[in-house]
């Protein structure tokens, strides 16, 4: 498919699943991987795109990009990733609902994406993992805490901790 | 990284608005008819019965008990800043009452309620309690750390004072349902306006609307139809023309309508602004009215934070006649929104004569076609502006101060 071809079927997309309210939005996220070579903390932005609002397996994709400090305290990019997540359930019927002032939904997700890593100046590929079991959302926010991922390249496996990860959907 | 700044700013930027649009044809066009400018803004014929005025906000608490007691299909409640305390309590207790008894009742509120810096936060009683009662209740935006994700977006907040009951009579206009705007005695209640009448078509717009942008909003869903409007009620009674006027964050619906109707005033504009932080289009639009030798008169509250002080001397300079209440008196704070042009269209609603409201806040707003109105509206205006003071030119100079313009630049994003 040309590039010409895959963005209008993107487009297309976009106008034929307007199912969601808000589709769009961006997230940012704080926490910290360890790599083989190294180690980061720092954040990540990524772009969320949710087309359906379905109460069970309710998917979205995201494209991230993310910057931290390395250990010798360098900020670097290690990596650019891309992420389809897929919200298993949502409930409304949770102890948790204390957390906002709005009824706020209980929505935890997996996820599963490739990544572009640049540890070690190398370009490598990778398997990217991620679970967020404490996600909680409204149609226009979503909370996220302690979300673990794992990372499988050349290298092996690695993982790291979103320590908390903000989505605010805006269009 | 540097990449990264600039894009938060283009986002940031992107989420704010103009005024310029005002200035434009056709609304600047003094040739094109008020009603034909209307129309072009989009704005359709919303016909009203002659509203009741209310200016007491104590009056205006008994007045929405009483028709929230009476609804038998829905209520609908909108407010700026809202919260319980000793002196509201009566009215919650209605409102939560009625809830109880089935009749849906859905209430919505800024989220920056909770951060009222006025007398009322000497008597705030959040109503978050609310959600633990059959009012469907929801915050706008709420204010919390997390939240200042969304950037720019956190600006835009949500000022309209809405009351819509059965479908049958709405009210808008200026009055919270806190404290200073209805429960307070004396010198802490705030002199105000809310505006009571019937219209089918103005409910069914707004109706409309808030159904859709409750539902993009909250995981509460209203169904399509929950809100039925009978578009013949009160068929025989007499209508005066009127527009409707729903502003959302971002879009220039308000600013061109006061831009219309300031470009074809022909002799007078009386405006209460409440918080006047004009930007440059809004001072151009008063300027070229007062150069066609349209007579503009602004009476300005007297608020203890003299947030609003900086912009007289600009308005004096521009030929405004303008009048400042002295905050002497044993009256409360002038929260009152309006503007009347040639003493045939009145202005009310929750929006003040300013950037903020114009650009960055979603308003309610009614524009009334008749002189008989119009002519009451101009006889209160008269007795505010008699009974404010004239401030020399050598006064509002000494206004010019650094803090003044810091309060300034504050008021007009802030409000």
């Amino acid at each position: 498919m040309g590039r010409k071809n895959f963005a209008c079927t993107l487009v297309l997309l976009v106008f034929l699943f307007p199912l969601s309210a808000r589709q769009f939005g961006y997230s940012l996220s704080y926490g910290g991987e360890r790599v083989k070579t190294s180690s980061y903390v720092g954040s990540s932005l990524r772009f969320v795109w949710e087309p359906f609002e379905w109460d069970h397996f309710n998917p979205s994709v995201g494209g991230e990009v993310s910057f931290g400090f390395d250990t010798e305290g360098v900020l670097r990019i290690p990596s650019n990733s891309i992420v389809c997540n897929v919200d298993l359930f949502r409930t409304l019927d949770h102890p948790f609902w204390f957390i906002a002032h709005n009824k706020i939904a209980y929505d935890p997700s997996i996820g599963i994406g490739v990544q572009v890593r640049y540890d070690g100046g190398l370009v490598r590929p990778a398997l990217y993992l991620a679970a967020s079991p404490l996600k909680f959302s409204q149609p226009d926010f979503w909370y996220e805490a302690l979300s673990p991922f794992f990372i499988y390249s050349s290298e092996g496996w690695s993982w790291g901790v979103a320590l908390f990860r903000f989505t605010y959907m805006f269009l | 990284m540097k990449k990264l700044a600039v894009f938060f700013c283009v986002v940031f930027l992107c989420g704010c608005a103009s005024t310029k649009t005002m200035l434009e044809p056709p609304y600047s066009d003094p040739s094109v008819s008020v009603e034909q400018k209307l129309e072009e803004i989009g704005l359709t014929k919303t016909p009203i019965t002659d509203p009741k005025v209310y200016y007491d906000g104590n009056a205006w608490m008994e007045r929405v008990k009483t028709l929230v007691s009476n609804a038998k299909k829905y209520v609908i409640l909108t407010s700026f800043l809202a919260s319980d305390s000793d002196e509201c309590k009566d009215l919650y207790h209605v409102i939560v009452d009625k809830a109880n008894e089935g009749v849906p009742v859905y209430f919505l509120v800024d989220g920056i309620g909770l951060f009222d810096m006025t007398e009322s936060r000497f008597h705030l009683v959040p109503l978050t309690y609310l959600n633990d009662t059959p009012v469907h209740f929801m915050e706008f935006s709420p204010m919390s750390t997390a939240r200042f994700v969304s950037l720019g977006n956190m600006l835009y907040r949500y000022h309209q004072k809405v009351v819509i009951i059965d479908g049958e009579t709405m009210a808008i206009g200026g009055m919270n349902l806190n404290y200073i705007s209805v429960g307070a005695k004396g010198k802490d209640l705030q002199r105000d306006s809310m505006y009571e009448f019937h219209s089918p078509q103005a409910i069914k717009e707004f109706v409309s609307w808030f159904i859709d942008w409750w539902n993009s909003n909250s995981w509460d869903r209203i169904a399509p139809d929950a809100f039925p409007v009978d578009m013949e009620y009160d068929k025989n009674k007499q209508w005066q023309d009127a527009w409707f006027v729903n502003q959302i964050p971002g879009h220039d619906t308000l600013a061109e309508t006061y831009g219309a109707l300031i470009a074809s005033a022909k002799e007078s504009v009386e405006i209460l602004p409440f918080l006047p932080a004009l930007d440059g289009n809004m001072k151009k639009a008063i300027s070229d009215a007062i150069a066609r030798g349209v007579k503009v008169s602004m009476v300005i509250s007297y608020d203890p934070r003299t947030a609003d002080r900086w912009m007289y001397l600009p308005l004096l300079e521009m030929g405004v006649q303008m009048r400042l209440e002295t905050g002497k008196s044993d009256l409360g704070l002038l929260h009152e929104k309006l503007m009347v042009v040639d003493g045939r269209y009145v202005v009310f609603g929750s929006s003040n004569f300013n950037y903020r409201s114009m650009t960055l806040s979603y308003e309610s707003a009614m524009v009334l076609s008749d002189m008989t109105v119009a002519a009451n509206i101009q006889q209160h205006f008269q007795t505010l502006f008699d009974n404010a003071t004239t401030v020399s030119l050598d006064e509002a100079r000494k206004w010019q101060t650094v803090d003044k313009y810091l309060m300034h630049l504050i008021m007009t994003v802030g409000g």
